[in-house]
């Protein structure tokens, strides 16, 4: 009787089953599920097809268990509970690593390597990159910009408070914020901490719950008299206050100003400057009454210092919420046409926003090739101990063999094996959280020195720790299973016999797969080492438009004294006049910001002889005030015209000294000298004479392209905030330690931010170059160094199984050089497969890294070549060793019994 | 081989049902199925793939063995073969049963059955 369609198809997945159990049999079950078909097709349609169903899904399992237990053998089944045979085989396990102690300290060093790097990372990037504000629904907070032609700008107060009436309906809340030093007064003086000036919304918006007290809200706070109140951290109430239960009511002096504390913020809280942490939240209108800001403050549009924060609506996205603004930001531009010209409003994840809304999408992309090249490297260091677990296995085939005949189930052998990979894993995955811990210390220092206490803390917390055991136990099973499954595989008699390899002279398959793999992925993580280190290279030989050598500076904002009569403008020629007469000092200046700082203000600038139409933009400038000695201190080279000098005063004529590039932008047809610019697309708005014209430089990153810049004279245009910069040459190391006693001397109440040397400074703005080239240099070498132990492994392993072929080879008169090269080639064509495809690999993966990279492209054939030509070497290196061993060995040696 | 029925105790509950089934008479894979359904009062209903696992176990172990025999040879085809129970299959299942029996003499009954006239006693009062 024929089966129907159904019954072939059964017997079809019957061939699942091990050969044990043979083809008469499987041609029964399937009868006998015909039979049974035939029977329930009687109780109607619908049992045969459960019963199809149910006999479906026994049959893997079945099939799966037939194949484990193996043939049929004549035993009983064992008595002994699970958990004695668990504890047996650690007992085995334990000892057979023990055996051969060499074995087990390579592997796990080798996955300890792999996990620690893992983790490190791991731990790197969810710090830095997948941390939330720890507030509720986190993933609605997003960042609003000014977005027009130019790029994506900051808010005005005014803009703020007609966003915030316009768009009630398009966001769940708004704020303003941006980051402040205060001088902090107690009885021990004044102390700089930083902190956030903060619209009222600020914690509605938020939704945050106080550690204690009571957050100040919008109608308490924005509006002119409002009482002066501040929240403070839960840090700075342990730091500076005791962590007293009675701080909710005390005042603070802030700028020598008393400020009611309402509130301390929860524990865990920084703010929402990225990777600061903050210690104080101010509402902006009290400290405007309270710094006596000049009157306008709030309803000038030009004037966007500030950073919007706003929560989407539940159930928006950013688009659609980009799209329901459309309307606000047309009302904008009717409210002030001039300013708001072409304004969108753009909404950003508050990751991109807070870092930087022009390179949106690269903190996270960078974040994803970091964990991608340290899984390259425990993928590495999974492929090194499978090699070895490999070559364990082929060489335990008696062992197993000896084991299978004493009456062995399959099942407990693949365990037992297992359990000695679950050994070695949990040994490595300890040392590798070990290692994470000590390199995380390590790592700090690349991070950048700013005066900032730092949110970002790159030792691996419980969640990494968690994630990283996972991983080494996962690839525990990954590369134990299969070498186990292998050694299970043996045959009892054809092991006993001794015959040292049945498969002849080609090393194992599975081996050479492991060693191909091993060998692409190390080659993909020593290109990215690579092209890191060039493109490090490359930004160390940007010239930044000043010579750093030799100049040490000091950052100090007078408003944190809280004495109006404390002017910038003399404040600096006293400091000026004070630092000159100081031994060792060549020449010092004063300005308002130094290039490659981690903050700027920019402004945007018209030629003053044009008639700009609407279409026209002006050009976006970075901005700084300097006094008269400031070019020659820094040592920027004076194109032409003149630097300023004492007599550019308050009083005189408004003068303005222009970069290359401004003045190019501007006057595309000739001299800038002696023309005017404006900071207003109409004329009639002071207008401001160029007198000089300076070489370019680099202002906000070394890898920045070429942007405009302008100096203003500091007496014209003075700041609170300035830095002191001293040409101190041979003397660095004992001028930088006093500077701060130079600020003590003028007036003690002003405290000093920070002091450094030029060359820390512009070494540090490189921290994030320095930080990729340093970790994918370890994570490089990490991958070159266990692949070469691998490989080495692997064609020592062959090489001893080719003993007995290689001893004979010898006797008939192989030379030494022959045996040699069949090694070497042997070993050389799995690397050179090895190689190929990671070039491969690397070529596909270039257009990822292309934005990652400075002065390289991402395919740079000098790097790959190089790449190619070290992985070479050390392939060359792995396989010779153990070639030399045994050509070297007399053959009488070779063909003598196993020892 | 030893006769000895004791190493094999207890039987797995799907085991006793196989080898019962097989106590009177020689069947073929269907014919097992069918009859432990029939005894278990539908609670036990094998598949192929299960049913063959457990013959080949009972087989390993000595208490079922294949059958040459044909019984109704006119009516089946060459795929059907019959299994029967050995000696020591007899054993084994008489010694199970045995053990079974003591077991719910030995005043488990007391213990597991239910006494309908202590639930009502209970219940009267309130």
């Amino acid at each position: 009787m024929p089966f129907t369609k159904w019954v072939r198809a059964y017997r079809r997945l019957l061939d699942l089953y091990p050969p044990s159990v043979d083809a008469a049999e499987r041609d029964e079950m399937a009868e006998c599920l015909d039979d049974l078909l035939n029977a329930a097709r009687g109780r109607g349609p619908g049992a045969s097809t459960v019963l199809f169903a149910r006999a479906l899904a026994h049959l893997p399992l079945d099939a799966v268990r037939a194949r484990v237990d193996g043939p049929p053998t004549n035993r009983l089944h064992s008595k002994e509970s699970t958990m004695n045979s668990v504890l047996q085989d650690i007992k085995l396990g334990v000892r057979g690593l023990g055996r051969s102690p060499g074995f087990a300290f390579l592997a796990a060093a080798s996955l300890a390597l792999g996990v620690g790097a893992n983790t490190t990372i791991l731990g790197m990037v969810s710090s830095a990159l997948w941390t939330q504000l720890p507030v509720p629904d986190s993933e609605r907070i997003v960042r609003l910009f000014e977005t027009n032609s130019l790029g994506h700008g900051q808010s005005s107060y005014a803009n703020y408070r007609d966003v915030l009436e316009l768009s009630r309906d398009d966001l769940d809340g708004l704020f303003l914020h941006r980051l402040e030093p205060f001088g902090l007064q107690s009885q021990h003086g004044t102390s700089v901490i930083f902190g956030e000036l903060v619209s009222g919304t600020y914690f509605d918006t938020l939704r945050m719950t106080p550690e204690r007290g009571r957050f100040f809200t919008a109608k308490e706070v924005d509006h002119t008299g409002a009482a002066p109140r501040a929240v403070v951290s839960f840090d700075l109430w342990k730091r500076a206050f005791g962590g007293r239960e009675e701080i909710v009511g005390e005042t603070v002096r802030l700028n020598d100003r008393e400020f009611e504390v309402v509130a301390v913020a929860p524990r865990d809280f920084d703010g929402t400057k990225y990777g600061l942490a903050m210690d104080l939240w101010v509402p902006i209108w009290a400290w405007a009454d309270t710094q006596e800001w000049t009157a306008g403050w709030d309803t000038r549009r030009a004037s966007s210092s500030w950073r919007a924060v706003a929560r989407l609506r539940r159930g928006e996205t950013m688009d659609s919420t980009a799209r329901a603004l459309e309307g606000t930001a047309a009302r904008l531009e009717e409210l002030d046409p001039e300013t708001n010209r072409d304004l969108r409003l753009t909404v950003f994840s508050d990751l991109d926003g807070s870092i930087s809304p022009h390179v949106a999408g690269i903190p996270r992309l960078i974040g994803w090739v970091a964990i991608a090249g340290s899984m390259l490297v425990l993928l590495v260091a999974c492929a090194n101990v499978a090699s070895l677990l490999f070559a364990r296995a082929i060489g335990r085939r008696q062992e197993v063999g000896i084991r299978f005949a004493l009456g062995s189930g399959r099942l407990r052998l693949i365990r037992q094996l297992l359990t000695e990979s679950l050994l070695l894993a949990l040994l490595g995955g300890a040392g590798g959280i070990v290692m994470a811990a000590l390199t995380s210390h390590w790592l700090m220092p690349l991070m950048p020195e700013l005066p900032y206490r730092f949110a970002i803390d790159p030792a691996p917390d419980l969640r990494v720790v968690a994630m990283a055991s996972a991983v080494a136990l996962l690839s525990a099973l990954l590369f134990g299973l299969a070498p186990a499954l292998q050694a299970s595989a043996t045959k009892p008699l054809s092991a006993l016999r001794g015959v040292p390899n049945s498969q002849g002279a080609r090393p194992h398959r599975g081996l050479s797969v492991v060693v191909v793999a091993m060998v692409s992925f190390s080659l993909v993580t020593v290109v990215m080492t690579g092209l890191f280190l060039r493109s490090l290279d490359e930004v160390r030989g940007v010239a930044p438009g000043f010579s750093p050598e030799g100049r040490v500076f000091a950052d100090y904002d007078v408003s944190l004294a809280g004495d109006s009569q404390l002017q910038p403008t003399p404040f600096a020629q006293d400091l000026l006049a004070l630092a000159e007469d100081w031994p060792g000092v060549r020449s010092a200046a004063v300005s308002s910001a130094l290039p490659l700082a981690d903050w700027s203000e920019r402004d945007t600038v018209f030629a003053d002889d044009r008639v700009y139409d609407d279409e026209e933009l002006g050009v976006a400038a970075w901005r700084s005030s300097v006094t008269s000695t400031y070019f020659q201190t820094l040592g920027t080279n004076l194109v032409s015209g003149r630097a300023f000098h004492r007599l550019d005063t308050a009083d005189t004529e408004p003068v303005v000294i222009v970069n290359e590039t401004l003045a190019g932008k501007l006057w595309p047809d000739g001299e800038a000298l002696g023309r005017s610019i404006r900071l207003e697309r109409l004329p009639g708005s002071g207008s401001v004479r160029v007198v000089g014209v300076v070489a370019d430089g680099k202002y906000n990153f070394l890898n920045e392209k070429q942007q405009a810049a302008m100096f203003r004279p500091w007496a014209q245009s003075p700041r609170d905030r300035g830095v002191v910069v001293v040409d101190a040459s041979s003397q660095v190391a004992t001028l930088l330690p006093k500077l701060p006693e130079l600020l003590e001397q003028l007036d003690p109440r002003v405290p000093i931010l920070s002091t450094r040397t030029l060359e820390d400074h512009v070494s540090g703005s490189l921290w994030l170059f320095r930080l990729a080239a340093t970790l994918a240099g370890v994570l490089g070498l990490l991958a070159l160094g266990l692949s070469a132990a691998g490989l080495y492994g692997v064609m020592a392993y062959a090489v001893s199984q080719r003993k007995f072929e290689l001893g004979v080879r010898t006797a008939i008169g192989a030379s030494q050089g022959k045996i040699l090269t069949l090694i070497l080639g042997r070993g050389l064509r799995l690397a050179g497969a090895g190689l190929v495809l990671g070039v491969l690999l690397s070529l596909g993966l270039g257009s990822v890294m292309a934005n990652m990279l400075f002065g390289v492209s991402p395919r740079d054939p000098l790097t790959l070549l190089l790449a190619v030509a070290t992985l070479l070497s050390v392939s060359v290196l792995a396989s010779l060793l153990p070639a030399l061993r045994v050509s070297s060995r007399s053959p009488v040696e070779a063909l003598r019994p196993s020892d | 081989m030893s006769f000895d029925a004791n190493p094999h105790l207890p039987v797995k509950p799907v085991d006793f049902h196989v080898l019962l089934a097989l106590a009177g008479e020689e069947l073929h894979g269907y014919g097992l199925v069918q009859r432990i359904e029939e005894q278990s009062e539908g609670k036990v209903r094998l598949v192929p793939s299960n049913l063959y696992a457990v013959l080949r176990r009972l087989e390993s172990r000595g208490l079922v063995a294949r059958s040459d025999r044909r019984p109704v040879p006119d009516l089946e085809d060459q795929r059907r073969r019959y299994f029967r129970l050995t000696t020591l299959g007899l054993r084994v299942l008489r010694a199970e049963a045995e053990r079974l029996r003591r077991l719910l003499l030995r005043g488990a009954e007391d213990r597991l059955l239910e006494r309908p006239e202590m639930d009502r006693g209970t219940g009267g009062s309130t």
